[in-house]
This record gives C-alpha cells, structure tokens and sequence, in this order.
C-alpha cells in the first residue's frame, strides 16, 4: 500500500459517503441483530433463569461449570460423532452434486432444455421441512409406497424410521434431493461468464466436449469453488435442528441426536436449562470458527482464493 | 478520520449503554404485602374472606381491583373471558380477572418469555405446567408468590390441607417449607391403569370355531376373559395368516397394536407377564423401596419374549412408530385391529360391541399382573402467582373458591345453565341438562369449561357431581379386571419434591438416562431381542457411566420424606 498524503485522503473520503450511506442499514442491521445480541451468550458462564439479569448483583457466575458439564456428559461423544458424521457425509455428497449439475446443464447444447431442467431442479427448494419430512413419512413409512411396492414384490417391509441406518441416508439424501438444484445455480451464472472465445479455441484445437469441461469450464468457476467450500466447511458442525428433530423417534435416536437438537431439547423443553444449552451452543459455534479458520489458511496456501 | 472514529465510538457507546439500561434497569422494591395493606383493602374495597358464599369485594360495578392472569387454553374452548363460569365467578366475587388466553402449543415457548419479560408479567399463570425443579428455582429468586404465607384468606385449601397431608406433603418446597402452587386435584382412580386390552370377539369365535386355540370356548367369550400368553399367542397367530375382516386381503389384519411409549395403551402391561410392574418411567414403589424394574433380569426375559412376539407379526410392528392420531384413525372404518391397548375401546374402534376387555394376560411362568402408571391424579404447579401482584391475597381468595365442590364441577364440566340445570336433584346434586342438537357431550365440555384448580374427590362424587357414563364405565372396568391383579406391594411413584442438590444431579442425569434405556429398548423389541452380553453391558452402563443408582437414590431420599419415614 503506497502513502495518500492527508488532502488526498480527506477527498477520496467525501467521494465515498454517498456511498457509505448506503452502507449504513446493512452495517446497522448487522451492528443490532448479529453482534448486539452477543452479550447473550454470558448466560453459558452462569446458573440462569428465564427472568434474570444478565448483569446484576443477583447473578450467579458459575465460570466454565456448564461446559465442564458438558464435556462430561455421557451424550458428548455420542452427539459430536452423530454431528459430525451427519455433516461430512452430506457435504461429501452435497458437495461435488452442484457442480456436476450446473457443468452438466451448461453443457447441454440446447440452453432451452437447460433452463427447462434448472427450474425442475430448483423446485424442490421450495418444499418447507415440515412437509418434506411429512412427505418422507408417507413415501418410506411402513405402510408407505415404497414399503408397499417392496412388499408387492414379496419383500420383508423395512421400517425405515426406526432404523438407526436408514437416519443418515435417508436425512442427506433428502435434504440434497431439495437442495442441489438451488446450489447450482451461483456455478451456473459462474459458467455463464466463460469467455466464448475460449471454447471456440478449445474446439479448433480439437477438444472434445469433455475436455473442454476439465480444461476451460472448471479453471474458470475455480475461485467460486473453493469460496464455496471454504463457507461449507465453516457451517460443517451446523447443522440445524429442525429436520433431525423432525425425523427423530426412539428407534434412531441413538444416531439422530445432534448437538443441534440436544441444545433444543435442553434449553427449550422440559424444565428448561439455558445456561446448559447456551454453553453447548457456544461450543459448537467455536469448533466452526476453528473449522472456518483452518479451511482458510490451507485454501490461502494451496490456492490463491480465501475468504479475507 | 478522527471525528468519525470519535463519532462511531460515541453511538457504539450509546447502543451498549442502552441495552445495558434495559436489563439493568429492574422493577424496584417489591411492595411487601403488610398488615396495613389488608386493613386498607378491607377500608377501600369491601375485601372479605371468612365467609365464601359472599363477595370477595365490593358488589360488581363499583371501585374494582382488576388482575390479569396468563393461560393456555385448548383448542374448542372459548376465550375463558367469554366463558359463562368466569362471568359467574366475576358476579360471585366481584373479582375482576382479565384473562390472555394462548393455545396449549404455544404456551410452552411461552413460559419462558413470560418469566423473562420480568418488567411485565401478569399477576399470575393458570395451566402453568410448572414442574417441582422450575419452582424451587423461581422461588429461590423470589419470583413467585409463597402462597402458603396466604393460607388465612383460603378457607377451603386451608381445610384441604389440614385434611389431606399426603396432598400438602406433595406440595411442599423442601428448601424453605413453603408452598408456591396451587394443585389440580381430581381423584377418580381412574389415571393408574392407562392400558386395558381389548379383543376381538367376532374374530376370535373364529380361531375357537377353527380348533385353533385350546382351552376356551365361545361362552367365554366376554368381559373379564382371562387368556394364558400361549392361548394369546395362538389366536394371534391365527387373526395374522387369515382374512379376518373378509375383505380378500390376509395382510391388513394387525394382530396386536398399541402405541409404543404413549402416555396410555402402551406396552407396558405386557410385561406384566413377568411380574413387573413396569411404566413408562420403568420406576415404581414396591414395598416402600424405589425400584426401576429395568434392573431386574426379569425384564431381559420378558423383553426377549415380546420381542419374539414381534418378531413372529403377533404384534403390529407399526406400534412402534405410529402416533395416537395415526392409532385411532386406523381403528375406524374396515375392522383391523384384533386385539389392542387402549383407555377404553369407544374411542378406537367403531363397532366397540366386538369387542371385550380381558384381564391381565397370564405370562409363561404364570405371573398375572397389571401395571401401574405415575400419572398423577394430583397435578401440582396448576396456578402461580409472581410477586409482582400487588394484591395477592385478593388473588388467591378468588382462586380459593375454585375449589369449592360446585365451582370445580363447573370448572372441570361446564357451567350451571349451559352443561347443568339450574336445579339441584333431591340429593342436591348437579343434573345433566340434555345436550343441545348435534353437539357431543366433549365439545360441549371443551367448550365451556377452562379445566385447571379444582378439587374432585370423594367427597364431591358421592354429594355434588355424578361421575361421567364413560368414566363410570371405564371404573367398573377397571373394578373389575384391573384392581384385583395389583401388586399389593406396589404402589406408584407420587408427585416429590426434591432439594436444590437433588435436582442438579436429576438435570445432569436423568433425561440421558430415560434416552439410554429408550433407545435400548426399542431396539431389542424390534430386532428379536436381547443377547445375554448386551444385556450385561446394559446394566453396567446403566450403574456406571449413566448413573442409575445415583437418580434411584435421589427418588428414594424424596420418597422417604414424603413418607414421613
């Protein structure tokens, strides 16, 4: 960075603020509902009740209790192993799915039937997790069409919500079902911004379609790609509890309870315990930071794409 | 540059500063109810207490103290200020109380915000689902009202108290002797047994018809059939190869159902085929002692037995997944269900004249017995009232008289002039008035009536209000296949009061516990059952790492005081 002598500085300054004006309510909401409500999570170093002061004289610090708490808990491994697993088996597959997808429709030579089957793909975005899961339940419950098919074929029913091994599979597979669609579009306005030129060139050369994928269409969305999966991997322990809370039943819970669904269940049923929950919560979003942090440097070191 | 560093730190401050002031800033002082409050209550308003058959205050209309109480409410109910008894009780006392009424499903989330919104609560929650662990720690920080400090001006809990230390003891906050909620109380008997089993008659004049089952014959086909675990499992079998319900299909008959881990018609009477008197909870009294009958080696026999039973499609495996609205939906129309658990067949199938209620099923050892639930017929944290109320003792003497025998009757069934006449039978007691057109008996009780602080026990079903047909019909069910095959060493586990320190090791462990067991459970039952090497690494985890005997112990010290040992 070269010195701007103050003048300088004190114009380019003024030349931004309409600009920065406009910045303002995006700074504001980010100011207020992200880093604002922070203060919160002091409840993880205390013995909170709904109705306490977080700071007061009548507050009761308990300093790391709840965490140590945590970590001693017979639920922590179970739940960091379930976590983890549910995450880096739907990222191995929710992954690379997008970007075959959008390689593949960019390389359809009708764009008609391209768009055709983006719109079909992005559609199941749209279903809420209620009734996707609602629709699991009617498609792989006992009585559901694929048991009933199963059965028609003389086949034993399989009761796929009661299975620990049919949680797994049956959460990513369904969640990618909705999503990989919806994922590929930023690869396909990435691929859209290839320089023609360049495939032309890579045909006079005699490239076949396949070859100009490997060497003209993947360089050029790279960038996106390992921005992309910088991001992924921070939210890889974050996974949300809603759908897993959704498809729980006694028979999978040995391997549907998530951190995610543990902090629900702590904080907000039964008797609730908050301060519990908020330090399981803030556990959880500190091994994403580390995640985040780790899958940066290396990106940063072997490529020359990272988030900051 | 500078400025604007100097102008950002100022709002940064500001902002901080702010949201610092709006959790620091707490309501004052309380103002301690004194004796001298009362003396002007009593001056200014007519406050009066001693006799219960007149107003509270001064006559509806004039200087009123008005409170707001929060409850949740069921679905049909109106909005209790629009219910006909609120509006009596409002003429009766002179009480004015506004109610903010949320549904039952949202209430739970609710109860959080409205103890966090501690600038404005309301006087009061009814419906409050408070458990013993929420109110030991609201009232260590003196967010609830001690309602025991109030007693003089609640004639009738007063006397309830005095008669029925069992309930006071149930009660009772262990850390400071003191009482922060007022109970439901509705003694029918009827709560202790959830799961009777029912058969199917038509069906099983079949299996006898066909030579198929030995030992009984079509005369005893009636209520109080006693049927052994292998005459069960053979007309089981049978209803599972045959085309019961003549529809063509040999698949769609469901031998036995239930709904796996439902408050009632679950599994657990089964095991009471092995002499266990098992529950959801897997915890029951016997003899004094609390005792978790998943310790026993009893339970591995007769886990491996139902699973078998499983196994073999005796038992409908969808009884494991489905919920109650799935099991009832599937009981009406085309007969499918052979035999089931439920509270009663009424409400299950559609042609219940099929069908007969059977005693206990005799196990292959030859235990008979039935299990007994903890669901309470005392449910305590039904109503509390936070200290921000200014007046609570005129409060609570306007709660006191919901547990007047005629005002709970109300309360639980519907108000006099819309569910009972106006007049009294010779007995004075309650008539029935007849139901309006198209209206059942439920919806007009839903509607009409809030449910909540009552008392009814002995007393009022025998001198105020004639039970339900359906409740006096499930009791002498009850009388007659249910009560003769209890234990009676056992007993279930009543409501306990426990101590800070208990609770901490109940919060850490118990609810990984009740997971541990569940998720065991089901899986034996379903895949065929338990090996003897699961099963002891089942109980070695269950005395090491998942703390069974410590939970045990906190139950038996709560049990031990509530017994007055």
């Amino acid at each position: 960075m070269q010195a701007i002598s103050g003048k300088k500085r004190i114009r380019r300054f003024k030349d931004g603020i309409p600009y920065l004006i406009m910045l303002l309510p995006a700074v504001a909401t980010v100011f207020f509902f992200n880093y604002l409500p922070i203060y919160g999570v002091l409840i993880a170093f205390q013995d909170f009740m709904p109705g306490d002061k977080i700071f007061s004289d009548t507050t009761i610090w308990v300093g790391f209790r709840n965490f140590t708490r945590f970590f001693g808990d017979v639920q922590f491994w179970p739940l960091m192993k379930n976590t983890f697993l549910l995450c880096i088996f739907g990222f191995l597959i929710g992954f690379p799915l997008p970007i075959i997808v959008a390689l593949s429709l960019n390389a359809l030579s009708r764009k008609k039937a391209g768009k055709f089957f983006q719109t079909i793909f992005t559609a199941p975005h749209f279903i809420s997790l209620v009734v996707m899961v609602g629709m699991l339940q009617l498609f792989f419950g006992r009585y559901g069409l694929v048991n009933n098919i199963a059965a028609g074929m003389g086949l034993e029913r399989f009761s796929y919500f009661l299975e620990n091994s049919a949680f797994r599979p049956l959460y990513i597979l369904s969640s990618n079902w909705q999503d990989f669609g919806w994922s590929a579009v930023i690869y396909i306005a990435a691929l859209s911004n290839v320089d023609p030129g360049q495939h032309e060139a890579a045909m006079i050369d005699g490239a076949s379609r396949f070859q100009r994928i490997i060497h003209v269409d993947i360089p050029a969305i790279m960038p996106m790609i390992s921005v992309m999966l910088i991001m992924s991997i921070g939210g890889l322990m974050g996974v949300g509890y809603e759908k897993a809370l959704l498809m729980q039943t006694d028979g999978n819970l040995a391997v549907s309870e998530l951190i995610a669904t543990y902090v629900y269940k702590r904080g907000l049923t039964g008797v609730p315990d908050q301060a519990y929950a908020t330090a399981i919560g803030l556990f959880n979003s500190v091994i994403n930071v580390v995640l985040l942090i780790i899958a940066n440097t290396l990106s940063k070191r072997f490529s020359e794409n990272s988030l900051w | 540059m500078k400025s604007l560093k100097r102008i950002g730190a100022v709002v940064l401050a500001a902002a901080i500063a702010s949201s610092l002031a709006a959790c620091g800033s707490s309501s004052g002082e309380k103002n301690a109810s004194s004796q001298a409050d009362v003396s002007a209550l009593v001056n200014d308003y007519g406050f009066q207490w001693e006799d219960t058959s007149k107003p509270i205050l001064n006559e509806k209309g004039s200087q009123e103290i008005k409170f707001s109480v929060y409850s949740s409410k069921n679905a049909s109910a109106l909005d209790y200020n629009d219910m006909k008894i609120m509006q009596d009780l409002y003429d009766q006392t002179g009480v004015n109380v506004s109610w903010e009424n949320v549904s039952e499903s949202v209430y739970s989330q609710q109860k959080s915000l409205i103890f966090g919104n501690s600038e404005n609560r309301p006087d009061a929650i009814y419906h409050a689902g408070m458990s013993s662990g929420e109110i030991i720690k609201y009232a260590k920080r003196k967010v609830l009202v001690p309602i025991s400090d109030y007693l003089d001006y609640m004639p009738n809990f007063k006397k309830l108290l005095e008669e029925r230390p069992d309930i006071e003891s149930q009660l009772i906050n262990i850390e400071d002797g003191k009482i922060y909620s007022l109970p439901r109380i509705e003694e029918m008997g009827l709560l202790e047994f959830p799961n009777l089993l029912f058969l199917n008659t038509e069906w099983t004049k079949e299996v006898i018809a066909a030579g198929k089952v030995s030992g009984i014959s079509e005369s005893d086909l009636k209520d109080g059939l006693t049927l052994t675990s292998t005459q069960m499992s053979q007309i089981l079998a049978y209803f599972r190869d045959n085309d019961m319900n003549g529809n063509g299909k040999t698949d769609d008959e469901r031998p036995l159902s239930f709904v796996y881990n439902n408050w009632q018609g679950n599994q657990c009477d089964l095991y009471g085929m092995f002499g266990l008197n098992d529950n959801l909870e897997h915890r029951v009294i016997v003899d004094g002692k609390v005792t978790y009958t998943v310790t026993n080696d009893r339970f591995k026999e007769a886990t491996n037995f139902i699973a078998n039973w499983v196994d073999e499609g005796l038992i409908d495996k969808v009884s494991f997944e489905q919920s109650q609205d799935n099991f009832l939906a599937n009981g009406k129309g085309m007969e499918t269900y052979g035999a089931f658990y439920w509270w009663e067949s009424e409400t299950v199938v559609s042609n219940p004249e099929h069908y007969i209620v059977c005693n206990p099923l005799i196990g292959p050892d030859g235990d008979q017995t039935i299990c007994v639930s903890n669901n309470p017929e005392i449910g305590t944290g039904e109503l509390v009232i936070f200290s921000d109320c200014q007046y609570p003792e005129v409060l609570l003497a306007y709660f006191d008289r919901y547990y007047d025998p005629f005002v709970s009757a109300q309360i639980n069934y519907g108000p006099i002039g819309i569910v009972y006449e106006e007049e009294l039978d010779g007995n004075g007691m309650l008539v029935q008035k007849p139901l309006p057109e198209g209206v059942t008996t439920d919806e007009l009780r839903l509607q009409n009536a809030p449910l909540g602080v009552i008392n009814l026990g002995e007393y009022a079903w025998n001198n105020v209000v004639h039970m339900e047909p359906r409740a006096k019909l499930r009791l002498e069910r009850l009388e007659k296949v249910a009560q003769p095959f209890v234990d009676e060493k056992v007993i279930p586990c009543p409501n306990l009061q426990f101590t800070l320190e208990e609770l901490n090791t109940l919060s850490n462990y118990e609810s990984n516990m009740n997971d541990y067991i569940r998720t065991n459970l089901i899986s034996w039952l379903m895949k065929g059952g338990v090996t003897d090497g699961d099963w002891e690494t089942f109980q070695n985890d269950l005395s090491g790492k998942v703390k069974l005997p410590e939970i045990q112990k906190v139950y038996q010290d709560a049990y031990d005081r509530y017994s007055g040992k």
